[in-house]
C-alpha cells in the first residue's frame, strides 16, 4: 500500500511560533493512509491513548520538534537510551540495504518509532505507550510493514508529489 | 475546558488532522516549550562540537545525571548553568530578543551550514534511494555534511602536487584497493568554482 505524508505540527502555543525551517534541519513527517490529513497513522495512534499519554506524546513531539529544527544528529541530542536503533531489516530488491528503524523514548511511557529519508527527513511509523523495553514479534513485524509502506512509496514517486 | 469535555473533541474529530486535535487538549504551557528549546540548543551546541555527554561532564566536573538533567527540557538551568556549559564548549552567549513573528537569531551551526553550496551528496540522494558507497565531494560539501550529521565514516583526500602537471578538468582514476562489489570511478579534478563531474565506470 502507498501511503501520503504530513508535516508534523502540533500547534505552539500563540504567540509563540514553532521554528521555521532552514537548509539543515530535519523535517517531521507522519504517514497518511490517504491524501487527506485526518488519514494520519499517528492520529490513529493518539487516539487509542490515555488521556495522560496523549499529552506526554504531545510533550514528546514538541521536543522531537525542537531538536530536529537543530538539524545535529538526533543520536547525539538523546541520550543513548532515549534514542536508539531498534530493529533492522532487508528487502528482498534490496539486500545490500539494511533498513533501520529507530525509536525515541519520550515523556513517561510514550515511544515514538521512525525511519529516516533521504533529504533530511524523518517519518515517524508509530507511537504508542510501552511499559516493556523490548519489542515483540507481532510489534517488529508491524514496524516492518509500515517502514515498507513508506519506502516503497519514496521510491515509487517524488516525495513532494505524497505530501499534503 | 473540562476533561470529558476535551475527550469528546478529540472523539468527534474524524475529519481534522494532528493539530486540530492537539488544540482540543489543554494548551501547552509556552514557557515549558522555552526550557525545552533552550534544552535542545545546548544539546546541538554539544553535538556541533563533538563532544559527549560524558566528555562534558568530565570538563565541567559535573555528574552525568546534571548534564542529563539540563539537556532533558524539563530542567529550568540558571543562567550559570547556562553560561558554564556554553564556555566549556568555547561559545560566548547573547540574549536577543525578537517580536513572536520575528525570525529566530541564527546558530554558530546555521551560519556554518550557510556559507556552503548545496551538498552533493543531498541532490543525488534525491535522484537515488540507494546511497552510494563513495562519491566525490568538494572541500565545502564535506563540511557541510559534517556539520549537519552526514559525516562519512571515511574520506579519501586528493593531492595535487603543483609540479604534477594536474589541473582543473583532469580526470584521474580511483580504484578501491579491496574487492568491492562497486565499481571504480574516475573523478575530475574541481574547477576553481569547486564545481567537479565524475562518472562511474
Amino acid at each position: 500500500m502507498e501511503v501520503y505524508f504530513t508535516r508534523l505540527k502540533v500547534g505552539w502555543p500563540e504567540p509563540q511560533n514553532a521554528p521555521e525551517d532552514w537548509d539543515g534541519c530535519w523535517r517531521v513527517y507522519t504517514v497518511c493512509k490517504t491524501a487527506k490529513p485526518s488519514s494520519s497513522t499517528t492520529l490513529a495512534d493518539l487516539r487509542q491513548l490515555e488521556r495522560k499519554d496523549m499529552l506526554d506524546a504531545r510533550v514528546s513531539y514538541v521536543s522531537l520538534l525542537n531538536k530536529a529544527h537543530t538539524g545535529q544528529p538526533l543520536s547525539s541530542l538523546y541520550d543513548e537510551k532515549q534514542c536508539h536503533e531498534t530493529h533492522s531489516f532487508k528487502r528482498k530488491l534490496h539486500d545490500n540495504f539494511e533498513e533501520k528503524i529507530f525509536r525515541i523514548w519520550g515523556a513517561g511511557d510514550i515511544r515514538i518509532n521512525f525511519i529516516y529519508l533521504p533529504d533530511r527527513r524523518i517519518v515517524i511509523l508509530k507511537t504508542w505507550p510501552k511499559r516493556k523495553d523490548k519489542l515483540s514479534t507481532g510489534d517488529k513485524e508491524l514496524l516492518e510493514t509500515l517502514a515498507k509502506e513508506v519506502l516503497d512509496t519514496y521510491e515509487n514517486h517524488d516525495f513532494d508529489s505524497r505530501e499534503i | 475546558m473540562s476533561t470529558s469535555r476535551a475527550l469528546t473533541n478529540v472523539n468527534n474529530s474524524q475529519e481534522d488532522g494532528l493539530e486540530e486535535m492537539f488544540a482540543s487538549l489543554p494548551p501547552l504551557d509556552p514557557f515549558d516549550i522555552k526550557k525545552d528549546e533552550v534544552s535542545a540548543l545546548l544539546a546541538a551546541l554539544m553535538a556541533f562540537s563533538d563532544v559527549k555527554r560524558t566528555e562534558l561532564a568530565d570538563k565541567l566536573t559535573w555528574k552525568k545525571s546534571r548534564v542529563t538533567s539540563v539537556l532533558s527540557g524539563r530542567a529550568n538551568p540558571t543562567l550559570k548553568t547556562i553560561w558554564e556549559f556554553s564556555s566549556i564548549l568555547g561559545y560566548d552567549f547573547d540574549i536577543v530578543f525578537r517580536a513572536f513573528d520575528e525570525q529566530r537569531a541564527k546558530q554558530p551551526w546555521q551560519r556554518l551550514a550557510n556559507l556552503v553550496t548545496p551538498s552533493h551528496s543531498e541532490v543525488k540522494r534525491q535522484k537515488s534511494f540507494v546511497q552510494p558507497i563513495y562519491e566525490a565531494q568538494t572541500p565545502q560539501e564535506v563540511v557541510r555534511d559534517i556539520v549537519t550529521g552526514h559525516a562519512k565514516p571515511l574520506y579519501v583526500s586528493v593531492y595535487m602536487p603543483s609540479e604534477s602537471g594536474l589541473k582543473s578538468s583532469t580526470m584521474i582514476e580511483v580504484t578501491p584497493q579491496r574487492a568491492l562489489p562497486q565499481p571504480s570511478v574516475t573523478l575530475t579534478i574541481p574547477q576553481e568554482d569547486h564545481s567537479y563531474a565524475h562518472q562511474d565506470h
